[in-house]
């Protein structure tokens, strides 16, 4: 009987757990494995996200963070593509800068494709995936200065005359346990939890090591490696040209918050590389820095960070998504040529 | 290696398997091995000194003993051995202080030695100090044993961030060891949860607040530098309070009591209660071997105003080679002095504005002591009245304060109405699924709200 009462409480004990994390920290990671792309969420799957800011909505039939697409196509599209900054999961939808320009713009579509962690070449294959569905007029490909260290990484294809045909990365291949897997987080707020807290925390105590935090210690490139580089994000670019659409380059915000309302802009290698590249191809590079700047010397309100992380740090914030919004509105005319 | 690291679990699981392994009387051997490679994981340079420092320790204890007819060599003795310890922390923790202030003085260029700080230097040296007085005051003899005099001073729980021990509480404990017995254990255990949680759970979420605050406070408003000083306050009690407790619980799980080291000390309702309870057995350290000796309050009144302040000022000292922490030891040498003349004249006043008072005295002074500099600190005070800037209330700060501060509150209510909790055993079936219900929730919220990285203890850096 002693066993079965502790049993019983231990089993209470975890589901209140799992109420607790489920309605105030994070929902279950409802995901499918897409062979391009790797575990991608789910269509229609339900989100919230605490970690950083708060998020509460649901994914739409992509499993991206927008409305449902209207079955009647508006005569601009705007696919705007680019990583977490602008899959935006720290704030709820309609604060997003893509859904305040969605707003603003009458008959145009602001369809975003943003995903977590997705370098400009992921970006890429996200956009031949969707274009057939969403048949964008316009791309508006977003970026910031570690994406050039990030394209540097991905796998090359090239054809018989060496030229490059395509950029790859490899995913993780399903396991016989990849379904059993994908349930226990599609259905548990608390395992979905304990993994990120494993990848991200408890893995770092075990070893002392902290493989993100070494990941991102970016680096300047040279010679071969920038040359490469450089060769990758000019195969992205003309890639989306050749599609007929009209591309333009946002670079996203990087910088620092000082005393007295002061800010200390970074302009890191990638940053102007990424923008001088696309000059020299034609393309529109519109840079967010200054407009961020301005609003923090008249306000004083960050647009990074939130209350619950650090402000300064991390992504773009409700303010910082309405500045982005209202700055690119200003930019109708070049996104919308 | 901290005790809320996984190589920590591995080293006192190797521990627990040599004591089972080897016979009792070799434990003492076994735990020194153990204390010494504890400390030559932080840097192993400095198991000579840490060689030197208790060997010095140990011939002048002897040396004393056998001259303790004679005081001219009795007295040599005692000082040889203090001139070094001081000479030793002299040189490691205070010379490139000396050095930057006398070049400034001076009007000169110097340059700085190329000195590491030994880790837990502060500690070991005053109970080495503490020992040789003992002995020399008579209240001990001397010990006689290489091994356990060594053991003493490196007994690896205290080690590196105190308590400061005692050797009239730590030797006797060591000739009658009682080994691991299971009432230890299960009380050790406790206690080394309870300073876990301590550690992990609110120190180290309160530390990614405060770092960022304290580094650039003109970068923030009034209400966020007052949350920034609350949660640092709350962020030391935790954390040193937290690795006493581990210490003392790890050393209960080997069979020896430390002392208690804090006692509430947000409680206080007067600055001289507030060091009864908090860093005790620095502070009872200092009474002993420093205020006392200096006359303590037996001399003329103006000389126990003095007293206080160079015993504070030095107290201020010992935690580093800064001004900042003269100035924080001034004003608790100040407000101690302060608390005595209005005691001498009569004055009184009500249990709850003296702990207001007394809180935010404490809370303020916590400025100088956590900045990096004078100018940070200058910049935080003035940043506390009218600063401008980014308000940041971090959601988890304001939860973790107000779990704190209920339970202070609870402490409070405890000391005035009930008295000691009492546990009657044998514990009841009920009271055993509610450890055991406990425990589990414990351990699932540790999982849950661990943070990203577990910050050095503070306490070690002095």
């Amino acid at each position: 009987m002693f066993r079965w009462k502790i049993a019983g409480l231990l089993l209470f004990i975890l589901l209140l757990w799992e109420l607790i994390i489920r309605f105030f920290v994070l929902s279950p990671a409802q995901e499918v494995f897409e062979p391009r792309l790797g575990y991608v969420h789910a269509p229609y799957a339900s989100i919230l996200r605490t970690y950083e800011g708060y998020a509460r909505f649901t994914l739409d039939q992509f499993g991206l963070n927008n409305e449902p697409l209207p079955t009647v196509l508006p005569t601009n599209r705007v696919f705007v593509v680019g990583d977490s900054f602008v899959e935006a999961y720290q704030v709820m939808r309609d604060e997003n800068f893509v859904s305040r320009l969605g707003n603003k713009w009458q008959h145009s579509l602001l369809f975003n494709a943003g995903s977590s962690g997705a370098a400009p070449d992921k970006s890429l294959i996200s956009y031949d995936m969707l274009a057939p569905l969403v048949k964008p007029t316009h791309v508006l490909l977003c970026v910031n200065a570690s994406d050039l260290y990030e394209i540097l990484s991905a796998q090359e294809r090239r054809d018989a005359a060496g030229d490059l045909t395509a950029l790859v990365r490899p995913v993780d291949k399903p396991s016989r346990f990849t379904p059993l897997k994908l349930w226990l987080y599609g259905h548990s707020a608390l395992i979905t939890h304990l993994k990120w807290k494993y990848e991200n925390d408890i893995r770092a105590w075990l070893t002392g090591f902290n493989e993100k935090k070494v990941a991102r210690k970016s680096h300047e490139l040279a010679g071969k490696d920038l040359q490469k580089a450089v060769e990758h994000w000019h195969f992205v670019l003309r890639s989306l040209q050749k599609t007929g659409v009209k591309l333009s380059i946002l670079m996203m915000p990087e910088l620092e918050y000082l005393p007295n309302k002061q800010v200390h802009l970074r302009v890191r290698q990638g940053r102007t590389i990424l923008a001088s590249e696309a000059i020299k191809l034609g393309i529109p590079v519109l840079d967010s820095n200054a407009v961020f700047a301005q609003d923090f010397e008249k306000s004083g309100q960050p647009a990074i960070g939130f209350a619950n992380t650090h402000y300064g740090k991390g992504h773009i914030n409700a303010h910082g998504h309405q500045i982005l919004a209202n700055w690119l509105d200003e930019q109708r005319s070049v996104i919308l040529r | 290696m901290i005790f809320s690291s996984v190589d920590f679990l591995l080293f006192f699981i190797g521990l627990i398997a040599a004591l089972w392994l080897v016979s009792k009387r070799f434990h003492a051997w076994v735990l020194l091995l153990f204390s010494y490679a504890f400390y030559a994981v932080w840097d192993v340079r400095f198991l000579l000194l840490l060689g030197f420092v208790s060997w010095v320790g140990y011939a002048c204890g002897m040396a004393i003993e056998r001259n303790h007819q004679h005081h001219q060599k009795k007295n040599t003795a005692l000082w040889l051995g203090i001139f070094s310890m001081l000479l030793v922390l002299g040189y490691f923790k205070y010379a490139n202080f000396f050095i930057d202030n006398a070049a400034v003085l001076l009007a000169v260029q110097a340059e700085n030695l190329d000195i590491i700080l030994p880790v837990g230097l502060s500690f070991f040296t005053f109970q080495v100090i503490s020992y040789l007085v003992d002995v020399w005051r008579g209240d001990i003899r001397a010990c006689t044993s290489k091994k356990e005099f060594f053991l003493y001073v490196a007994f690896f729980p205290q080690l590196v961030a105190g308590p400061i021990v005692r050797a009239k509480d730590f030797l006797p404990q060591l000739q009658q060891h009682v080994g691991v017995n299971w009432d230890y254990i299960y009380l050790g255990a406790q206690i080394f949860a309870l300073g876990f949680i301590q550690k992990v759970f609110i120190a180290d979420r309160l530390a990614m607040f405060c770092d960022p605050v304290f580094a650039m406070p003109s970068l923030y408003d009034a209400a966020t530098l007052w949350l920034g000083l609350l949660a640092y306050a709350v962020q030391i009690f935790c954390d040193f309070s937290g690795y006493s407790h581990m210490a003392i619980g790890i050393a209960l799980l080997l069979g020896f009591k430390l002392p208690e080291n804090f006692r509430m000390p947000y409680l206080a309702t007067s600055v001289a209660e507030f060091w009864r309870r908090w860093h005790i057995s620095l502070s009872s350290w200092l009474r002993d071997y420093l205020y006392i000796p200096l006359g303590g309050s037996r001399v003329a009144p103006s000389m126990i105003y003095v007293n206080l302040m160079i015993t504070m000022l030095l107290g201020g000292l010992w935690h580093g080679a800064s001004w900042n922490f003269v100035l924080w030891g001034a004003m608790h040498g100040l407000a101690l002095c302060v608390h005595r003349a209005w005691k001498a004249v009569g004055g009184d006043m009500p249990a709850l504005p003296a702990w207001g008072l007394c809180f935010l005295f404490v809370l303020l002074t916590w400025v100088p002591f956590r900045c990096v500099d004078f100018e940070t600190s200058l910049s935080y005070f003035s940043g506390l009245c009218s600063g401008e800037g980014i308000r940041w209330m971090m959601p988890q700060v304001l939860g973790l304060l107000a779990l704190v501060a209920a339970v202070h509150i609870v402490m409070a209510y405890k000391q005035q109405h009930i008295g000691a909790w009492h546990v009657s055993l044998p514990i009841s079936e009920k009271v055993k699924i509610l450890h055991i219900a406990a425990w589990f929730w414990l351990v699932m919220a540790l999982l849950v709200w661990s943070p990203t990285h577990s910050s050095p203890f503070i306490y070690f850096q002095f």
